[in-house]
Parts: C-alpha cells; structure tokens; sequence
C-alpha cells in the first residue's frame, strides 16, 4: 500500500514538472513582413513552423514599398520586439535591412532576419556570401539557377537560338542578361536579345512588346526566354504570352504565375509551398537550434517544379516528351486544369 | 625399388583380408568424397540459381520502390508535404495487384510514422528503425536490401525539394515462391546428377583401389615379395579414360545445373518484361489523358532507353500501332537491332490506351543461355570451394584411414626421388628423404598387419594431434572469415548513441579494435602456454571467442560492438598463437616448415570456404542469426580443441629449463640481428604486399577499370586458391631441403615479379597474374620464414634471458602486424605519388629490395640443419 501511495505520489510529481517544462516550452514571436497578402508561400512556412512544435505568435506588418515608409517599416519591427523577422520580396528586405554594404543608421541589424522570393541575393546587396552570409539575414531564393533552367528548356526541345526581352528599367533583366549571354558561348547558343524602349517618364513601354516578339520570332529563336521580370511576367503576362503564341514562338518563363494565369508555354521554378517550407526549416534552425545566421546559408531550392501549360503545347504543336511529362504538373487540358498528380 | 625397408619389418605379413579392407575404405572415401563433394557442390549450385532468380525477382521490385519514390519526389517538387504522400496508397494497392509477391509496402515519415501502406500492416515492425535511418543517412537512389527470416525487405529514399530525406519506401516480398522455383531447380539438378555421382563414385572407387592395390605391391616389391594382381584394380590402360571421366563429371554438374535452372530464369524473364511493359504503357497512357496524340507523343525513345537502362536483362522496347506496326523501337546498347530484337521469341505486350496500340518488351532469345553462361564460373568455383570445405573436414578420417599411411609412402617415393635428382648436382638431403622414407614404409606395414579396418593408433606421433590443431585452426578462421561478406554492413548500422560517428567510422572501429587486439594477443600466448595447460588455454580462448561471438549477435549499440569484437579478436588471436605454440613444441625441426605451414593453409582453405558461406547464410537468415553461425563455428573449434592430446611443456622438451621464455624473452627476440632480419625483411614487407594488393588494390584498380565486385572477388581467389596449391609444396621442399633463407628470399623475388606484372600486363588479366603470382610467392615464404625464425632459438641459450621458439613465433606475429597496419598508410602515400599501378610495382621493388637485404644479411648464417634430426 505504502508502495502504491509512494508511486502514485511520483507520478502526480512527475505529471506536475511536465506540466511546468511544457509551460515553460518557449514561445516565439515572428514579425511576418509582406507587400501583400499571405499566399501559399507564407502557408507553407506556418505549417512546417506547426509540425515542428514551434509555438508562435506571428505578427503581420504590411511593406508599402515606398522609401518614405522605410522609417516607419523600421520602427514597427522594433515595437513588435520579435524574436525573428520574415520578409517576402527583395524590395521589402532591402527596406527592412538595408544594403550589406550601406550606412546601417536605423536598419534591423539585430534580429535575425529570413527571407523569401529574393531572386539574387547578393546582387541585390543584401549579403556578400550565401554560403556564410555575414550579417542578420537569410533566407531562400525562389528562381531556378539559370544553367538548370537551360537545362529544362533543352530537355523539351533542343535550341540553338534563345529569345530575351531586357527591360532596361529592371536591375535583376541586365543581371540575368549577362548570365545567360555568359553561357551562350559554352552551351553552344545564340542569345537573340531585343531592349525594351524605355518611355520619357523612364518606365518601359509595354506597346512595344509584340513588334520585339515578332523580331525575334523573325530572327528565328527556337525560344523566348522570361525572367523573373515584374514588368513581364506579372503586369505585361498576357501581352506578351499571346504575342508570343501569335508568332509560334514557345515561351519559356522562370515564375509560376505566368505559365498558369497567362499563356507561357512551360515553366520551371520553385514550388511556393516548398520555398516557405524551405524558409521554416532555417527559421527553426535560428530560434530553436540557436545556429548563427552565419552558419544558416542563404540558398535555393535543389529540387524545382516544372509546370506544362498544355493548351499552348497543343497549340503551337509541340507536345512535352515524355521524360518531362513524367516529373511535370501539367495545366490547360481539356477537362480542364488536370495536375497529373 | 627405391629402398629397403628395415630389416624387422621385412618379416612382417599383411593381415588377412588386407583386400577387403582396402576395399572397404575405398568405398567409404569414395562415398564420401563423391556424396559430400557433390551434395556441397549441389548446395553452392542450387544457392546460386537461388540468387540469380531471387535478382531477377529484386529487380523488379527495386524499380517498383524507385518508382514509388519517384512519384513520391515528384509530389513534394510540386509543394505537397510528406504528410501528404497519403495519396499514394491507392498506387500501392494497384502495384501490389501487378506483383503480387509483394506482402507490403509503406511510405515511412522520417519520425517513422506510416504515411501510405498498403498490405499486411503487422509487417511494418519487421523493418528495424535502424535500417530507416540508414536509408534517410545516405539517401541514395539505390535500394537498400536487407533479408529476413521469411521475408526481403527493400527500401528506397525520398528526397524533398530542398535535397534533404524526408521519407523511405519500403517493399516486404515473400522469398517463398522464389525458393520453391529454386527447390524446384535444385531438385531437377538432383536426379539429373545421380547418375553422374553413382558414375563418379564408381570410378573413385575403381582409382582408389587400384592405386592402393599398387601401392601395396610397391611395399612388397621393395621388400622382395611376390606381387600378385588384385582382379577387381582397373588395368593402367583405363586408367586415362577413369580420370578423363573423373574430370568430365563435375562439368557435366555444371551442365546440368545450367539446364535445369533454364525454365525458371525464362519465366522470371518473362515476368520483368510483361512489368516493364506494364509500366511503360502506363506512362503512355498518361500522356494520352493529357491530350497527346498518339502520333505527337515525342520522346518515347529517351522514356524507352531509360527503362531499358534500368532493365538491363531485356533486349528491346516497341511501341507498336493497332495495325501492329512499330511506332518506336529502341534496342538495349550492344544488343542486335530493334526490328531484330522485336522479332525476338520472348515477347510481353502491354495495351496502351483502348485503341489498340501496345508496348512491347523483348528478351533476346539468348539471354538465358548468356545468364547462365556467366553463372559457369560461379560453378566451377563453387566445385573449388566445396572440395576445399572437403579436404579440412574430412581430414582427421583420413588420417585415421589405411589409405594414408599408403599416400604419406608414394609421397615419400617421390621427394626420395626429387631429392636424387637435386643431388646429382648437389649432394646432402638425400639420407634424410631415404629415412622418411623407411618411416613411411614401416608405417605402412604397421596398418597393413594390422588387424581389423583402422590403422593403429600412433600415440607417440604428433600427427594425429596437428590434424586437429589443423581442423582447430580452421574452424576459428572460418568463424571469422564467414563474417567477412556481412560485418561491415553489420556493424555500420549500431546506432552510436551520443556519440556523433559516421557510418564508416562505426563499422571501422570494430574491425581496428578486432585487429589491434589479435596483435597484442600474440604475445600473451607463450606466457599463457608457459604458466598454463595448453590445452586449457586453447579452449579457453575458444570459449572466449564463442561467447564474444554470441555477444555480436545480439549487440545493438556500437561501442559494445567494440568491446565484443575487441573480445572475438583477443580469442582469435590467442587461438592462433596458441596453436601454433602447440605446433612448436610437438613437431620435430625437420617437420616444422610443413607443420606451420598446416596453420597457413588452413587459414587460406577458411579464406577460400568462408565468404561465399557467410553471404549465404546472411542472405538467408539475416545477419544476427548468420553471426549465430560464426559462433557455432568457434563452438566447434572448442570441441575440437577439447579432444587434443597435447603432452605437457618439460615432457615435449626436457632440454629446455623451466626459467626459460620470461618476458625478457622477448627482449632477446628483438635483439637478435639475424631474427629480427627475417622479420623486418621478410614478414612486415610480406604483409605490406599482401595488404597493399588484396585490401587496397584490387578493389579500387578493379573499380577504376569498371569491373564488377564479382569479379574483383573472382581474382582475389586466385591468391588464396595459389597459396592453397603451393603451400604444402613449398613447405615440404624447405623442409626436406634443409634451407629457409633461399626460400624466404625467393617469396620476396617472387612478390616484386608479381607486382611489377599489374603495371606489366595491365587490366583483369594483369591484376589476376599479379594475384595468383603473389599468392605463390606468399606460399613460397611463409611457413620457411616461420620455420627460420623458430629455428633460430631453438638451439640457443637457456636462461631467464633467452627466448624461446615460442615466444619467437609470437613476436615475430606482433611485428609482423606492423605491415598490416602500415600498409594502407603506404599505399595511400603511394598511390598519391605514383598512381595506382606505379605504386604496385614500387612496393614490389621494396619487397624485393628487402629480400635480397635479406640473403645478405644471412649469408652463412642460415640455422643448424633440421635435417640431422629425421622424424
């Protein structure tokens, strides 16, 4: 009997520090900064943040793009006084932390800080080196590297000539210009560049995009290539898609959104999903690892998600082989959007 | 007629019914030799078709679990979770109706929850946790196999978006409908082989007797007796015909194992083509819901080659129209044309879509005979293996045999002979051979007078003692060498608990602690010997070792996997030096060459059995149970070391004071110029080579030219199979010669020729001469070297200072490990400078450097003749 009390005393002993050491589990506060509303990315990165056991509180801060709300951007991390800082978009990161390389005047230097959908990191100045970045920030980049999606492009079809539209206006266009002009002697192709007329207001015009296709189409790419431009592949997507078909010219394009709500042809990039996820997993290396942000590489994804626009494969009459068929999620047959798994 | 006989035996008459009793043994070993030879050979055939249908099974479930993974990768590219892969299930259950051999599937989370299944769920627990994380730790596109009792396990990983395990696949498949085709074949190579054994046993028995026969009337004739035919002995004229007949025979095994797996291999065949086929039209028929037209689908060849790639056993896929014509068709690389192989016998056709339309798998219509073809040497290797496993186990019956005594005097006849030959130009030797002689002969007469069927029994003789020490020997090996195929597997999946090791360092500590142990061991024996009964110690190591081995068996954490093995290695190590102390002290110096090169020999025999052994017992029973094996091999080493008769330390040698052998001993060892010349220009080099060819080599110069392990193992045999033929023969001739040092030298020549043909020759043959020649050479030195450094202190000082023979031998296998652990080391630094073949052949011209050091050094200092004491 003495034993049964003695056992059941140790087990309410027992239940009780349980009890104080779940109390006691750490709770984080995430400063969740978005131009925009949360998307799939941002679901990917809370589910996997949930299935690790991490409880956080997360608060919402809205980045207007605009340099005159830096300041204020700035000051309401602080307030959030949060253990970590997640930012979408490269504007919205070089608003929260400010150029490596620039005055750090009021700039988040002090909290770790991750990002996502940052196309070029170090381009963009935001670190030196996405092996050992120095400073408070890390994160994920969303693009495909450029040989894999030449890579893509090539298992679809061979090509010795490859389209480009550089849009001036965009530092990332001249960047990817240059990446993919490098590549064009070693890889054996012939990069057939148009610019983009810039307006007298220095914005680019859009008026122009079906005569540049149609130039290219001319000069006889076996593809177009469209970066992750916001000029084309978001606000000009369906210009320029359907320019593109009318000249049977296939489009390649390095973001999601417009191989599924325009007309590219196909797509190879980074699942939203898995970006966030990806994310989660060097947020839970910062807060519950404790790893400095210098041991928490910024980096890419290595596996990427082709999606197949069928309606226009159908249309200019060239089908995916079957290899990519295989590992695609395939968009526009006819019953409809049909993801083959 | 070569001698006479002593004059007190020439009185002696055979006893009565000396016929019938040479006819009774020679159906006894005849029965043995052929029952036991083909029963093993039977055995080793029937494992290897087992293994060829059980590959052909495990092919198609290998892709079934990649392509599982495949589906599973695809999805998570696609930004579905692992919690998601739920979805599978339905696939798993449709996969397990294509192939129903499988009993389970299971995606498996990295926590180890079960996120799809599909078939018998209490199968889950049977997949150790270990085995997951082994898969999730190296994430390779290969499948992991692992065999349990009843069950194979296959197990795949898959890998997120960002690069990282996030699950495994696991596939459990009935063996038992393979095996039961296996039984099937091995039972048709059983009767079929009947006549073939009843042929073969009855001409064995038909040599045997009328070799014996003849053998007696040689006995008789050098003894001045009448010679009178046995009517039953072959005439010599059918001699050539008996033994073409003898050699035919296992061919004919080999033939008939061939034929008989033949139905079997075709309709594995044939099941992996109608799979393949399956699932290439099931790729087709997803494009087509897509939308893709038929005649728009674009690269079906690149989807055909890829399969073919991961089905290398056919030899074409077709897509063909509803008008049969082909559409595509792409042949395997190297096989004859697609139109050609489309026409091919063996055809398994897959609808595609509902128009009539098929994919088509081909197996050429010789692939069968190619497969099996390749299976010969298998064979023929596995009729080497078993007459091996024969000869050690069957050893102590034919001692004890009438037969012996008869084969030790032909033996005798014939180095009397050699021995004549070598003196026309040389003399001495021969006296020594001519008294051998006259023992063999008055041994013979002794069992042939004697009454009933056994020889007497010789209780003076060391003989019947160094068959056990013999058969002790090997069986310790063999425990250890059955565990070669499976150990380091084995030991890589201990979990190290907090200890952060990687998979190579857990599985290499065992094996250093293992071979640091069976080093310092080396000098523990002649101080246990000394202090202790030796037959004592000798079943205390072998106790040691069983348990330490039973302990392996049930070990599941690395560092005690460590201790157990650091235990097996002491045992085994005491074992050996033990033995070899026994060896030592019984025979006389002018068997001692030969009576250690017993030791060699059967550490080689244990070589050649153990592997292929220990990888069928691990496949067919798993690794806990196949170190259970092991262990029972070294329960067996105990009992037969248990029945030894080994005298006690002052009766063997009374010349010797009880005060000598202390640890200072060893001292003198060391200061010993012409001892230490041997061992540092003899055994550490020997071991360097031996080390450098067989460990470091082999496998990666084989690897470099991109051949397979297989074949790598095939040439490493020549080295074991060469020591094993030249061994005795070296041995004897050193013995009988009286010399060591010119033997010693000529292994060190020998290996430097040896490995300077690699780079010579180059290629499979190079590496393979280069092998055998250094498995001579290995042959050629060992056993005199020994001999030398015994020698050496056999007639030395006695005193608390001096050493004996015993503790010669013990260190001289302490520093002789020194070549062991420095060769990787030497090699590595080699190879770094000099490049692999370059680096063979500058450790050739060490080893032969340090020979010919060697013969300078011991110019006229070779030790007293043995041959001034005969036996």
């Amino acid at each position: 009997m003495s034993f049964l009390i003695r056992l059941t005393g140790a087990l309410l002993l027992a239940g009780t520090a349980a009890g104080a050491i779940a109390q006691a589990a750490p709770k984080f506060t995430i400063a969740m900064v978005l131009p925009r509303d949360e998307q799939n990315i941002e679901a990917g990165y809370r589910s996997y943040l949930q299935r690790a056991g991490l409880d956080v509180r997360y608060l919402p801060i809205r980045a207007t793009g605009k340099a005159d709300d830096t300041a204020a951007l700035r000051q309401q991390i602080r307030d959030a006084h949060p253990d970590l800082v997640y930012v979408w978009g490269t504007p919205s990161t070089l608003a929260v932390v400010g150029k490596i390389d620039g005055p750090a005047g009021d700039a988040i230097r002090d909290i770790p800080v991750v990002f996502t959908e940052v196309t070029d990191p170090v381009g963009a100045g935001l670190i030196r080196s996405p092996e050992h970045p120095e400073g408070n920030v890390t994160g994920v980049s969303h693009v495909a590297p450029v040989p894999v999606q030449l890579n893509a492009i090539r298992a679809y079809r061979p090509f010795r000539r490859l389209g480009y539209l550089h849009n001036p206006a965009e530092p990332n266009s001249e960047l990817v210009r240059q990446r993919l002009q490098a590549l064009a002697g070693p890889q054996g192709f012939e990069l057939v560049n148009a610019d983009i007329p810039l307006k007298t207001d220095g914005t680019p015009d859009a008026a122009a995009l079906p005569g540049l296709i149609d130039g290219i189409a001319a000069r006889k790419a076996d593809f177009l290539y469209i970066g992750p431009s916001t000029f084309l592949a978001f606000s000009n997507r369906e210009l320029v898609t359907r320019a593109a078909l009318a000249a049977k010219l296939p489009t390649f394009c390095a973001t999601e959104s417009i191989v599924r709500q325009a007309s590219c042809m196909f797509g190879l990039f980074s699942n939203g999903a898995n970006t966030g996820r990806f994310a989660a997993a060097k947020t839970v290396q910062l807060l519950v690892d404790r790893k400095p942000v210098r041991q928490v590489p910024a980096s890419t994804l290595q596996r990427f998600s082709l999606l197949v626009n069928m309606q226009t494969a159908g249309e200019l009459g060239l089908y995916p082989p079957m290899l990519l068929l295989n590992v695609a999620e395939v968009i526009g047959t006819a019953g409809g959007a049909a993801p083959t798994r | 007629m070569l001698i006479e006989p002593a004059p007190d035996h020439q009185t002696r008459k055979p006893a009565p019914g000396l016929r019938s009793r040479l006819r009774r043994q020679a159906l006894v070993f005849s029965a043995l030799f052929c029952g036991v030879l083909f029963g093993l050979s039977l055995l080793l055939v029937g494992w290897r078709v087992e293994q060829m249908l059980s590959g052909l099974s495990q092919d198609r479930t290998e892709r079934a679990v990649r392509q599982v993974a495949d589906d599973a990768e695809n999805a998570l590219r696609l930004g579905l979770a692992t919690d998601d892969l739920d979805f599978l299930t339905p696939r798993l259950d449709a996969l397990r109706a294509q192939q129903p051999e499988l009993r389970a599937v299971f995606v498996r989370a990295r926590d180890g929850r079960d996120i799809a299944a599909s078939g018998q769920s209490d199968l889950r627990s049977r997949i150790e946790a270990r085995w997951n994380t082994r898969l999730l730790q190296v994430a390779s596109r290969s499948a992991e196999v692992r065999n349990v009792p009843g069950l194979v396990l296959t197990g795949g990983t898959v890998v997120d978006a960002a690069g990282a395990p996030a699950a495994t696949v696991w596939a459990a498949v009935d063996p038992g409908p393979v095996r039961a085709e296996a039984r099937d074949a091995a039972l048709g190579m059983v009767v079929r082989a009947v006549p073939l054994v009843g042929l073969s046993f009855g001409v064995v028995y038909l040599l045997l007797i009328g070799w014996g026969w003849q053998t007696v009337g040689l006995l008789r004739q050098a003894r001045g007796d009448a010679v009178d035919a046995d009517s039953r002995a072959p005439s010599s004229r059918l001699l050539p015909l008996l033994v073409a007949t003898l050699a035919v025979a296992p061919l004919g095994l080999v033939w008939i194992a061939r034929e008989a797996a033949r139905p079997h291999v075709t309709e594995q065949l044939e099941t992996n083509a109608r799979n393949v086929a399956v699932a290439g039209a099931g790729r087709l028929d997803q494009a087509l819901t897509l939308g893709v037209p038929l005649t728009s689908l674009v690269g079906v060849d690149a989807l055909f080659r890829e399969r073919l790639a991961a089905a290398p056993e056919l030899s074409s896929l077709a897509l063909r129209g509803a008008d049969g014509a082909t559409v595509v068709s792409v042949a395997q690389p190297g096989a004859q044309a697609a139109a050609d192989a489309a026409e091919a016998p063996h055809e398994r056709a897959a609808p595609v879509g509902t128009g009539g339309a098929q994919v088509v798998a081909g197996v050429p219509a010789d692939f069968v005979d190619r497969a099996l073809g390749a299976m010969l040497v298998d064979l023929v290797l596995a009729l080497v293996i078993s007459a091996v496993l024969v000869r050690e186990l069957t050893r102590g019956l034919w001692r004890g045999s009438l037969l012996y005594p008869l084969l030790d005097y032909r033996l005798a006849r014939f180095w009397v002979r050699a021995t004549r030959w070598r003196s026309r130009r040389r003399t001495g030797g021969a006296a020594a051979e001519d008294a051998t002689l006259a023992a063999a002969a008055e041994r013979c007469d002794r069992v042939l007078s004697a009454d009933g069927g056994r020889a007497p029994r010789d209780e003076g003789s060391f003989g019947p003692q160094l068959t056990r020490l013999r058969l002790a020997v090997f069986l310790v090996a063999l425990s250890d060498e059955l565990l070669r195929p499976f150990f380091t597997v084995f030991a890589s999946e201990m979990p190290a608990g907090s200890w952060s090791l990687s998979p190579a360092l857990v599985a290499g500590l065992p094996v250093a602690a293992f071979m640091a142990t069976l080093a310092l061991a080396q000098p523990l024996g002649p101080a246990l010997a000394r202090r202790f009964d030796l037959r004592h110690s000798l079943m205390a190591a072998a106790l040691l070792g069983t348990a330490a081995l039973v302990a392996t068996a049930f070990t599941r954490d690395a560092l005690l996997l460590v201790l157990v093995r650091a235990a097996s290695g002491a045992a085994y190590g005491l074992a050996l030096i033990l033995i070899q102390t026994a060896i030592v002290r019984g025979s006389t110096a002018a068997q001692r060459a030969r009576s250690l090169g017993e030791v060699a020999a059967a550490i080689v025999a244990a070589g050649i059995v153990g592997p292929p052994f220990g990888g069928m017992i691990a496949g067919r029973v798993g690794d806990g149970l196949a170190v259970l094996g092991c262990a029972l091999c070294m329960g067996a080493a105990l009992f037969t070391v248990s029945r030894l008769r080994l005298g006690s330390r002052s009766a063997e040698n009374p010349a010797r004071p009880a005060g000598t052998g202390g640890w200072r001993g060893y001292a003198a060892v060391l200061r010993n110029p012409r001892a230490m010349a041997v061992i540092l220009g003899s055994a550490v080099p020997a071991r360097l080579v031996a080390v450098t060819v067989l460990v470091v080599v082999v496998p990666l110069y084989m690897r470099g030219i991109d051949q397979p392990a297989a074949i790598a193992g095939r040439v490493m045999l020549l080295y074991f199979l060469f020591f094993a033929c030249t061994a005795p023969l070296m041995s004897h001739w050193s013995d009988a010669a009286g010399r060591r040092t010119p033997f010693v030298v000529a292994g060190c020549l020998l290996a430097g020729v040896a490995c300077w043909l690699l780079p010579a020759l180059g290629g499979v043959a190079g590496m393979a001469v280069c092998c055998a020649l250094l498995g001579a050479a290995q042959a050629t030195q060992s056993s005199p070297q020994l001999a030398l450094v015994t020698e050496i202190f056999e007639h030395g000082d006695h005193g608390p200072h001096a050493a004996t023979p015993e503790q010669a031998l013990a260190a001289f296998r302490l520093i002789e490990r020194v070549g062991s652990i420095a060769a990787p080391f030497a090699t590595a630094l080699a190879v770094a400078l000099l490049g692999m073949t370059s680096a063979v052949a500058a450790v050739g011209v060490f080893v032969a450097a340090a020979g010919l050091l060697l013969w300078l050094a011991m110019r006229g200092h070779e030790a007293p003749n043995p041959l001034g004491k005969p036996t």
